[in-house]
């Protein structure tokens, strides 16, 4: 019985795979039938080339005869000889083609011998994915990738993929008038000009254009389209667009030219080269614009370039002194921290170029020694360097790339081969300054970033978010400082690697390498990969050398370790101690100050925030003065808004996770307020910060405001008169004073508050007060009169200049790192 | 000491927001549908049974796709945190050896992680009440009430689970290997009339009832007072066990993973 079942099963499974083999072979024949009909279409044109040589050979004869002839008989010759010329091109062409189609007969017949199911099943999706481009309202940037998928596997199964019926020719032409449903704003005077160069490709280029119309910028820009002469006939539709600056050359000039011609239609301060093969990302003009306006010295800015199927084609390249090239980071992830931060690089890809316009015509446009395309981008690059110009990546600015579209990726043939010409004249012209990079693939991560003197670890608790409390704008700027002295920076926010939003994005525009989950989520992870390269380590606060100090000394023995104490925890929780007078608080702080004088042992170099410590650590510790280096609050340049008219009322401002400042509100509003309110009744008290405890809410009465977190500080102490800092503890130096002087609002506060001020015209803006009365005395007198407050405001902003803003303080850090 | 750091990690709301939208993005990275493909793979599971098992069972459909839908969304909620309870320090294991970061901050991030499929999955529910145009009334907002235990529950679970599976790997295996078999015991794609007298022992099943608190007020307008008394009682144990651990377990977590 069951003999008999498998036979019978047997013989159904015969069957079906004999019916499977013979629709195979079906296939097979017709693949067959096509090769030999067009064999027959190449021994055509074989005959056809043969009478072309026949009718050329008849042509010169004539030519001999005529020649000598009278005027009449020169003007036929000439006429002849450009006759011959064409039909010469005509015939090459021919046999080119033909060439062509013989070897992807071949291939093709060759595929279906070796994967007949692969084959079948390749048709079938095929057909499925062009029912689903024709008949899904799917979005265009979805049709556009079944398209390329599509002409991939159409190519694969000998179609040809620019083939298209009469009918479809109708459809196509009709939906790309459909498709123009954008325009652009036609400006009298753009600052940056967009130059698109085309050949061919035009639904890729109307895709391309689109993406360009939905950018979001806050200056004018112009799009010009340089169409270099495409035989396309659908070029047309390119000149519907409206807005677009289109311009046709008379003849195909090749890319190089082609955009050194067109830039001259230019009216902006920038010029853009962007590939007609790409689709750019939100945000990819203004951060790109943006770029030479955040950094100083800028000549040229370049995007990221990303796959369509989302990994990393490049960011930013390295050439190596042997003059060829490498794509950082190529099929990569393009979230890696790695990619994600401005950086100078070697070059930038054409594919996505902003310059300047001044550079541009200084320089004179890409190098026509070159030949058509390829390492023009290079050149020019090389050129703004030698110029004293920087050259620099931004991974904000991101564009999807279709690389070899236009072009293909065959280095032997089509407009590629220009590569390898290219590649020798550029060698030739830049010998000398190849000689100062590196060997060909050794070390691209070295190669990547040549030009920084350096790499700094920076380890913070937490990313800066500057707006939020001050201990946030020193770690800013002392990074940007970093940065601007020529150095890498790279940050760990050692408490959690977490990807902060805006506050990571704002320290990779400045240039500094953000290390984040999930690509880094433990210390020893970065450190095995790249401990050796970092010269120096910043640990900021106590926390990051409990968790760190060991580690770091381990596994990066060639780096100088710097601690920023930030502010000395052991002073200020010595004085919360004394404060408090409990014996828990006590330990707590002798502990701190044992391990803080550990670290400080164990580092190199100390920051410390204030002359006060430097000393106290000094003479009370016996740390080597040498050893430690004062840098106090770093500010930007501060400017006042205002004088003494239309400002009023006196502020409390203070991060409330900080606790000398809950405790400092408390006597504020207990005792201090009530003698103040007395001498100034029309005055309010504003309390104002971030983190506020609920409590503080309950505070709020006729003549005091709860006003809670500020986000923008500034525009908020330009109608503050007074501020008041009644603080009785904490160490180091006080921020909120610093702001509040800086903005030219007097301050009146305790000695502590004032504690850690640089000396230098310090008593032009110290209202010290110890008591509620003394308080009430001094607000009372800068409140009222006028002359008073204008001139110690005044002082108080210079006094900020002069001592915290962070052109000056970068001095400071050039010494710490000599 | 460590009930409050554990708490602490709970309270930082702007960190484990941050890292759960971000493995939601690792997830769905470079996906043309992104994060929509939790509504799309729910509606195609909910479709195919629909389509099959209502055939079968001869109901009413309109009453019958409505009980499979939120049955379902909540069951996807309750195995995927179960599921992720145990992995959730396992998972997290060089950011617990590497850093400071309390524990509460993984189990927050883990259920949020959760919390968002499930408002995906939410989109689906509620189009699907609206298509069916299903009677509402105020007892349909109970199941706000029910979605808050669930994510109460969820927690507890998450530190229980958490730590013994970073203790004995074996209770990882067996969990999934129970929740696979509870998917059947629970009534999610048959209502519980068509076992007749063998319904009662699905009382007995705790899944059943979570999935009532959730699912009675919107499909039968009704508040399940059996239900709500099991989930409240079992919270209460749970919370208790989780307090323990938090208390006396936690601390070797480090030693375990």
């Amino acid at each position: 019985m069951s003999t008999k079942m498998t036979k019978d099963q047997l013989s159904k499974e015969l069957r079906s795979a004999k019916s499977k083999a013979t629709r195979a072979s079906n296939k097979l024949l017709k693949v067959v039938q096509e090769k030999e009909k067009l064999q027959k279409v190449v021994s055509e044109k074989e005959t056809k080339l043969k009478t072309m040589g026949a009718q050329l050979h008849a042509t010169r004869k004539k030519v001999k005869a005529s020649s000598g002839d009278s005027a009449q008989a020169r003007k036929i010759r000439e006429n002849n000889e450009r006759k011959l010329q064409a039909s010469r091109k005509r015939a090459s062409m021919v046999e080119k083609d033909l060439a062509l189609k013989n070897t992807r007969l071949t291939q093709i017949v060759d595929y279906y011998y070796r994967h007949p199911m692969q084959a079948i099943f390749k048709h079938w999706m095929l057909a499925l994915l062009v029912a689903t481009r024709r008949w899904l309202p799917l979005p265009e940037r979805w049709k556009l990738r079944i398209s390329r998928r599509m002409t991939a596997m159409a190519l694969r199964l000998g179609y040809n993929p620019n083939y298209k019926s009469g009918s479809e020719v109708l459809h196509f032409v009709q939906n790309m008038n459909d498709d123009i449903d954008f325009e652009f704003f036609a400006s009298e005077d753009p600052v940056i000009s967009i130059i698109v160069p085309v050949y061919n490709e035009i639904t890729q280029t109307v895709a391309c254009l689109r993406t360009i119309s939905q950018q979001f910028i806050g200056v004018d820009y112009e799009v010009i389209l340089a169409d270099d002469a495409s035989p396309d006939p659908f070029y047309t539709i390119l000149q519907k667009i409206p807005g677009l600056k289109y311009h046709r050359n008379p003849e195909n000039l090749g890319f190089l030219n082609n955009c050194n011609e067109n830039a001259k239609h230019a009216r902006g301060d920038y010029i853009v080269f962007l590939n007609n093969d790409t689709l750019v990302n939100s945000g990819w003009l203004e951060t790109l614009y943006n770029t030479f306006i955040d950094h100083d010295n800028v000549g040229i800015a370049g995007s990221k370039l990303v796959f369509p199927d989302g990994r990393l084609q490049e960011a930013g390249g390295i050439i190596w002194e042997d003059a060829s090239g490498w794509n950082w980071g190529r099929e990569q992830n393009p979230d890696h921290p790695r990619y994600n931060f401005v950086r100078d690089v070697d070059y930038i890809s054409g594919a996505s170029l902003m310059i300047t316009k001044d550079l541009w015509d200084e320089i004179g446009g890409f190098n026509t020694e070159l030949v058509k395309a390829y390492y023009e981008d290079t050149d020019i690059c090389f050129k703004v360097r030698s110029m004293g110009k920087r050259v620099v990546y931004q991974p904000a600015s991101s564009v999807i790339h279709i690389e070899g579209l236009s072009s293909g990726t065959d280095v032997t043939s089509g407009a590629k081969k220009y590569q390898a010409v290219n590649k020798e004249i550029f060698q030739r012209i830049w010998a000398d300054d190849l000689k100062k990079h590196l060997p060909n693939a050794q070390t691209p991560e070295i190669a990547s970033d040549r030009t920084a003197k350096g790499h700094i670890l920076y380890i913070d608790a937490v990313t800066p978010e500057p707006d939020k409390d001050s201990g946030s704008v020193d770690a800013f700027y002392s990074m940007k400082i970093l940065s601007m002295l020529g150095y890498r920076v790279h940050f760990v926010p050692g408490s959690n690697f977490a990807h902060w939003g805006e506050a990571t994005h704002d320290l990779e525009r400045m240039g500094i390498e953000c290390i984040y989950a999930p690509f880094y989520t433990s210390m020893n992870a970065l450190l095995e990969e790249r401990g050796d390269t970092f010269k120096y380590v910043v640990l900021a606060r106590a926390e990051s050398c409990e968790h760190y100090l060991a580690t770091i000394r381990k596994k990066c023995p060639s780096a100088q370790i710097i601690y920023n104490t930030v502010d000395l925890h052991f002073l200020r929780m010595t004085r919360e101690a004394e404060l408090s007078k409990k014996a828990e608080d006590k330990k707590a702080a002798e502990k701190m100050k044992v391990h803080e004088l550990d670290y400080i042992a164990k580092s190199k170099k100390v920051i410390v925030i204030s002359q006060h410590e430097r000393e106290l650590l000094s003479k009370e510790y016996g740390v080597s003065s040498r050893k430690i280096h004062t840098i106090p609050l770093i500010r930007d340049e501060s400017e006042r808004i205002g004088g003494y008219e239309g400002r009023q009322d006196i502020a409390f401002i203070g991060g409330y996770r900080h606790p000398p400042n809950v405790v400092a509100v408390k006597w504020l509003i207990e005792e201090i307020w009530p003698v103040v309110s007395k001498k100034l009744p029309d005055a309010k008290l504003r309390i104002c910060g971030s983190h506020m405890p609920k409590e503080f809410y309950g505070y709020a009465s006729e003549s005091v405001i709860i006003d809670g977190f500020i986000p923008d500080l500034e525009q908020y102490l330009s109608g503050i008169k007074l501020t008041i800092a009644p603080l009785t503890y904490g160490a180091g130096l006080k921020g909120k004073v610093a702001s509040s002087i800086g903005a030219g609002v007097p301050c009146v506060g305790t000695d502590i508050a004032f504690e850690g001020m640089a000396d230098k015209g310090l008593k032009n803006i110290k209202f010290e007060a110890s008591t509620p009365k003394e308080f009430a005395k001094l607000c009372a007198e800068l409140y009222s009169d006028a002359n008073k407050w204008e001139k110690a405001s005044v002082s108080g902003v210079d006094y900020h200049n002069d001592n915290y803003a962070y052109h000056n303080v970068a001095a400071l850090f050039e010494k710490l790192l000599k | 000491m460590e009930l409050r750091a554990f708490f602490q990690g709970i309270g930082d709301v702007p960190l484990w927001w941050r890292l759960a939208w971000a493995d939601m993005n690792q997830i769905y990275r470079r996906s043309l549908i992104g994060i929509f493909w939790i509504s799309i793979s729910f509606l195609m599971f909910v479709g195919v049974k629909i389509f099959i098992f209502g055939a079968i069972s001869q109901m009413d459909m309109t009453y019958y796709s409505l009980w499979v839908v939120i049955g379902y969304a909540v069951w996807n909620f309750i195995n995927a945190s179960v599921v992720d309870a145990c992995n959730v320090f396992i998972g997290s294991r060089s950011w617990i050896l590497g850093t400071n970061m309390s524990l509460g901050t993984f189990v927050a991030q883990s259920i949020m992680r959760h919390i968002i499929s499930l408002f995906f999955v939410a989109i689906i529910c509620i189009v699907a009440v609206f298509f069916y145009s299903w009677e509402q009334s105020l007892v349909t907002f109970t199941v706000l009430l029910g979605l808050v235990f669930l994510i109460i529950n969820s927690m507890w679970v998450h530190i229980v689970l958490g730590a013994l599976c970073a203790r004995h790997r074996d209770v990882m295996h067996l969990v999934q290997a129970v929740m696979h078999v509870m998917f059947f015991l629970t009534p999610i794609l048959y209502i519980p009339k068509q076992l007749g007298p063998k319904a009662a022992v699905l009382n007995y099943n705790p899944f059943t009832h979570y999935l009532a608190i959730v699912r009675e007020p919107v499909v039968n307008g009704i508040i399940p007072q059996l239900s709500w008394t099991v989930v409240i009682c079992i919270t209460i144990v749970g919370w208790f066990a989780a307090i323990y651990t938090l208390k006396y377990k936690t601390r070797n977590i480090a030693f375990w993973i």
